[in-house]
């Protein structure tokens, strides 16, 4: 224990670039996500030394997570086999195949077998790295969902940093200046955020920009068609400008929540006692606002964080089949239509990840930011 | 151009005496698109390695199986293979018609992983630069979700008239844009250069025509079917001990609700004037289309359609308006169509509304695909379903669907020998017209198929969709056909800027 306590660990950012080479050169990560990657352990490792309650938490959390995976998959498997037919329904009215042929192919991906036989062999395979087989694509569920979800996670992050970019000055705004001008347009949009579909706000921003001739927004996608002899800079700016669209759309529903939160927390804190005494103390308004209440009324924001991140997800299933954004939403609705079962269940493992993740992410912030709370 | 069959890679064909064989030659130094030879062992290995193989999943086989018997492959030299038929076959070129795989990659991967090996094998994770085709275009880049780009083939087999290698094309781009209205926009900002339209986006792309520089092009109407079939299976659930099975079996009463079909009206409310009446199971352009068959089959007349209800006895006996079976039954039928398509929808609506005009209940329930089918297909229970089929020039392709022993002859699917005495005849018809490569006799046997089907009512067909494409008017040789509905194949390789 003495030799812990003396070891600084400051040192151990050298195992940084010993690691980070190691994902670089020997897994052929790329060098982004093997930096990501190389921190998010090394992180973890130095937490021994920092906080070690907190690596106890992170560690009960993650085994919590699999019992919470394994119900979503049941859960997952069981509807999908409620609903009917199955992904070879539609080629059985097609007057070129044979119906032996389509009972051969179910055979072969073991849809004839009844849906526990399904279930225990595939909860066997995930164990052993495999998460099943794309129906309709042909090909691994796990390439497949590693191809979109980098896509999607930046869509969401973006439409997230927006709004919560907005909401929280919009919020601010709207208590300070409660019932007023300000106050009331900033609820009016709120409110007319919070009304419209996301996907009927896409058709009618793509309407609009269509006729209005705006020609450097682009209509949806994610990159323009040359954008493979682009230099890397005007790749980064292509993608930055495909994903003004989408980001606006998501990105303005969220708000709408958050803003209204926002405000409804910050007149919550104004009105407490220790503000009254803030300001009989003689504090500037600012240091009032910004100093004492901002700080607690933002901590019930960071709980909402971690359940965003699963609704952003969710939402922008739509909106990325209109602006044909190539995210993992709309790769999940495509093979819900087809009912490929393997790849519904594959992309369903990835979010409850994601989620569950996204609210580990949140509680240590709340840990971090608020000193009441402890993390036991 | 013409819907004649024409020869893609073969450079001859002779047909022998018996007519159960064909023997194709390929012209020298045809070639893969990684330069490797392209020759007979190509298309015979292909079809006895690879398509007729059980294991291996494809929508190839059946074709190859014509009456459920496979052909023979052989390879006779490098550059010639021969064909043949367990019977004499309308559908010679048809079933041969299969497209040739690179068997000098393909074959190490069948000796030694086996043939189901395939199924996995070039799927979306491949890398695409590694595939090889023998098209006009191959596989530069693929972005999941976003686009497939595609570059000439420097080896394509095909000269245009003055000797220059096709395509004249460098490289064309597929965007991956799953909305219909978002396709639309983009289309019309001038992003794209073709799109295929439906009826209902004509009237708003005309309108931006003159000002983004594209012409809009009516095809003709699309190969597939829109159909409102009766169930006369007695085995079904819903048709067992009910009154139904006596409407649906007669004659009279289904050729009466073949005379509420307003096609009229759905051609022009439905899809916008952008459609085509249909009445025979064959595409008009089919050099087998009965020419005969609007006469011949029943017009929209509910007048003559409340006279024929009357004449079987099904009147309204207690003047509630909608009438009896003469055992005093009201008679009311199930409608069932895939819920989501609004083109069915909209039909089906328009039926119940023109059946309840001369007294007859139709219950119009658009339900899920999988569901429709699965009652279609595997429990029979259903009393009438609005559905299509895709259809083809030569309808042989439809051997599952109108002989009695098919599994898509949908009144009543799999008899072991026809119920019904028109059934029988349309057996023998299609044993006539595909047993045989007389085309005077083909065409002979699918005119009368074509009578019998109008007259007897199996099913009875509403309307087609036009097909229409959009060019932009930068680019010329633009021709294109209804075959494939929605497609520029066969007119890509001969596009140019202009």
């Amino acid at each position: 224990m003495q030799s812990m306590r003396t070891f600084n660990w400051k040192l151990t950012f050298v195992f940084d670039l010993i690691l980070w080479a190691v994902f670089v050169f020997v897994s052929g990560l790329g060098p982004v996500s093997g930096l990501f990657v190389t921190e998010v352990v090394m992180w973890l490792v130095r937490l021994i030394w920092i906080s070690p309650m907190m690596l106890k938490f992170i560690i009960r959390r993650l085994i919590h997570m699999i019992p919470i995976v394994l119900a979503v998959v049941a859960i997952g498997f069981g509807l999908i086999q409620l609903a009917p037919g199955d992904a070879f329904t539609l080629m059985s009215l097609d007057p070129s195949i044979r119906p032996q042929d389509i009972e051969n192919f179910r055979t072969q991906f073991g849809l004839d077998q009844p849906w526990y036989v399904q279930f225990v062999r595939y909860i066997w395979n995930a164990l052993r790295g495999d998460f099943g087989y794309s129906l309709t694509m042909k090909a691994p569920v796990f390439t497949l969902v590693s191809q979109r979800a980098a896509n999607t996670i930046l869509l969401s992050l973006t439409s997230l940093a927006l709004a919560w970019g907005l909401s929280i000055p919009f919020g601010i705004i709207a208590a300070k200046n409660q019932y007023n001008l300000k106050d009331q347009s900033i609820s009016f949009f709120a409110f007319f955020g919070l009304a419209i579909p996301n996907f009927f706000l896409a058709f009618l921003l793509i309407y609009l920009i269509s006729v209005l001739g705006i020609r450097w927004l682009p209509l949806g996608g994610m990159t323009s068609i040359d954008h493979v002899s682009m230099s890397r800079i005007g790749q980064i700016l292509d993608i930055g400008r495909h994903l003004i669209l989408p980001a606006i759309v998501i990105g303005t529903s969220q708000m709408a929540q958050l803003t209204r939160y926002m405000r409804g927390n910050m007149l919550e804190i104004l009105g407490q006692q220790y503000i009254v005494t803030a300001r009989a103390k003689g504090q500037t308004e600012s240091k009032v606002v910004y100093r004492h209440a901002l700080r607690n009324a933002i901590n019930p924001m960071i709980t909402i964080l971690g359940f965003q991140l699963g609704a952003v997800m969710s939402g922008a299933a739509l909106v990325e089949n209109v602006l044909a954004w190539p995210g993992l939403g709309r790769l999940i609705l495509q093979s819900l239509l087809e009912r490929d079962i393997y790849m519904v269940t594959g992309s369903i493992i990835y979010g409850v990840i994601l989620l569950v993740i996204g609210n580990l992410i949140a509680d240590i912030l709340l840990a971090v930011v608020d000193p009441r709370i402890r993390v036991s | 151009m013409t819907l004649e069959w024409e020869k893609a890679l073969a450079e001859s064909y002779v047909i022998s005496d018996d007519q159960k064989s064909i023997t194709y030659t390929l012209p020298e130094n045809l070639k893969w698109s990684d330069g490797e030879p392209l020759t007979a062992r190509d298309f015979v290995d292909a079809v006895n390695m690879i398509y007729l193989d059980e294991d291996v999943q494809t929508n190839s086989r059946s074709g190859l199986m014509p009456g459920g018997i496979a052909t023979e492959w052989e390879k006779i030299d490098e550059l010639t293979l021969k064909v043949t038929f367990p019977f004499v076959y309308a559908g010679i070129f048809n079933a041969t018609a299969v497209a040739p795989l690179p068997m000098h990659i393909l074959e190490p991967i069948i000796e030694e992983e086996g043939a189901a090996a395939l199924n996995a094998f070039w799927g979306v994770d491949t890398d695409v630069q590694s595939v090889v085709g023998n098209g006009p275009f191959v596989l530069d880049s693929y972005t999941p979700g976003q686009r497939v780009v595609l570059k000439r083939n420097p080896y394509y087999f095909e000269k245009d008239e003055w000797g220059v290698q096709l395509p004249y094309v460098d490289e064309f781009v597929i965007e991956f844009v799953p909305d219909m209205d978002t396709q639309l926009q983009r289309f019309l900002a001038g992003d794209h250069d073709y799109l295929a339209l439906s009826g209902d986006q004509v009237a708003l792309a005309l309108d931006r025509a003159e000002d983004v520089g594209f012409t809009l092009y009516s095809v003709g109407p699309a190969a597939s079917s829109q159909f409102i079939t009766f169930n006369q299976n007695p085995n079904s659930p819903a048709l067992q001990d009910s009154p139904k099975l006596e409407w649906l079996s007669n004659r009279t009463f289904r050729q009466a609700m073949a005379h509420l079909i307003d096609r009229d009206t759905m051609v022009d409310s439905i899809v916008y004037g952008y459609g085509y009446p249909q009445y025979s199971f064959i595409p008009v352009y089919s050099p087998y289309y009965y020419e005969g068959s609007p006469d011949f089959a029943f017009p929209y007349d509910p007048e003559t359609a409340k006279d024929m209800l009357d004449s079987i006895g099904y009147v309204d006996q207690n003047g509630d308006g909608w009438r009896q079976d003469p055992d005093g039954n009201k008679i009311s039928l199930n409608l069932r169509t895939n819920a989501g398509n609004r083109v069915r929808e909209q039909m089906g609506e328009l039926f119940a509304q023109d059946a309840a005009e001369v007294g007859i209940e139709i219950v119009f329930q658009p339900e899920d695909f999988n569901v429709m089918v699965g009652r279609l297909l595997s429990s029979f229970d259903w009393e009438l379903i609005l559905i299509g089929l895709t259809g083809s020039v030569d309808p042989i392709s439809g051997a599952n669907v109108y002989p009695s022993r098919g599994n898509l002859h949908m009144i009543e699917p799999l008899q072991e020998s026809p119920r019904r005495e028109w059934e029988a005849r349309v057996d023998e018809l299609w044993d006539y017209a595909n047993n045989t490569t007389d085309e005077a006799q083909r065409i002979r046997g699918y005119e009368e198929m074509q009578k019998i089907w109008i007259e007897e009512v199996p099913w009875v067909f509403t309307i087609n969709a036009a097909v229409i494409h959009g060019y932009k008017d930068d680019w010329g040789n633009i021709y294109p056909h209804p075959v494939a509905d929605n497609d520029f194949f066969g007119i890509i390789h001969r596009i140019y800027q202009k």
